[in-house]
């Protein structure tokens, strides 16, 4: 085991962290043009969280590279 | 803002779809400064101009009011009635009309900003999953400073012969300004009350 990531491993942690941004992101943007409370929450733990999830997992898999 | 916003979260959503399709055009260095924007820029990006849009929002009344619970607390703001302190503030511009529940239930201390917000989130976890209390009060006795904030140092505050003669009590909150201005928002009775507008201008 060198430690490195083959090409289809990075491919897929793309590809998972990418739809962890992705929906995230989908999910601040609706927050966006909701105006009340409840917009505010799903954009806190929600948007945020997918998103932070995402960037992680993408940071994760560069650094293993 | 949030039209911006909106936008630049499709874009990034897009960029990411782009290469979680072809990922073979993160091999080049290019293509791994796209991936770095896309997964990493972007996204911190829009969720950080998101949460000071959220926060900045969350100052303003229809915000506040857009809780069932909140209605007779609006309504309040309306009432055509001279007694009433906060229809007197509002009415009369003494407060900005766009922020007006926070511009009197926000602390003007340094984190005071902060401990509301977090008051805020308090209030809708209630909303959604406590025990709504039968009549709402707050969590700590009105402080002055709040008033005092506007209203010290004003020549028609210090003039006033009411106040005059007890300004050091005003000042340490020894005297409630809520001993004489006892008017607040009058949920109980706003209901009958006629109002100076409808709708909030």
């Amino acid at each position: 085991m060198s430690g490195r990531a083959s090409a289809p491993n990075m491919a897929s942690r793309l590809t998972r962290s990418g739809a962890m941004i992705a929906a995230g992101l989908a999910v601040e943007a609706i927050s966006f043009v909701w105006v009340h409370p409840t917009s505010f929450l799903l954009f806190a733990f929600l948007g945020v969280g997918l998103v932070a999830l995402g960037v992680v997992s993408y940071l994760w898999a560069i650094a293993r590279t | 803002m949030a039209p911006l916003l909106t936008v630049l979260a499709i874009v990034a959503i897009l960029l990411v779809l782009l290469i979680v399709r072809k990922p073979e055009i993160t091999t080049g260095p290019g293509g791994k400064a796209i991936a770095f924007v896309a997964f990493f820029l972007l996204p911190g990006l829009v969720t950080g101009l998101g949460l000071t849009r959220h926060i900045e929002h969350s100052k303003r009344t229809e915000f506040c009011l857009s809780c069932h619970i909140m209605e007779p607390y609006g309504r309040s703001l309306l009432a055509d009635d001279p007694e009433s302190l906060v229809a007197a503030h509002f009415q009369n511009g003494r407060i900005p009309r766009d922020k007006a529940c926070f511009t009197c239930h926000t602390s003007y201390t340094m984190f005071g900003d902060t401990k509301a917000k977090l008051k805020g989130l308090k209030h809708v976890y209630i909303n959604y999953i406590g025990t709504v209390p039968a009549k709402i009060e707050l969590y700590e006795k009105y402080n002055n400073r709040e008033c005092l904030h506007c209203h010290a140092a004003t020549r028609s505050y210090e003039e006033n012969e009411m106040h005059a003669d007890d300004l050091e009590g005003l000042a340490s909150g020894e005297t409630s300004c809520l001993e004489c201005h006892s008017t607040v928002h009058d949920v109980e009775n706003v209901a009958g009350k006629k109002l100076w507008r409808e709708t909030l201008p």
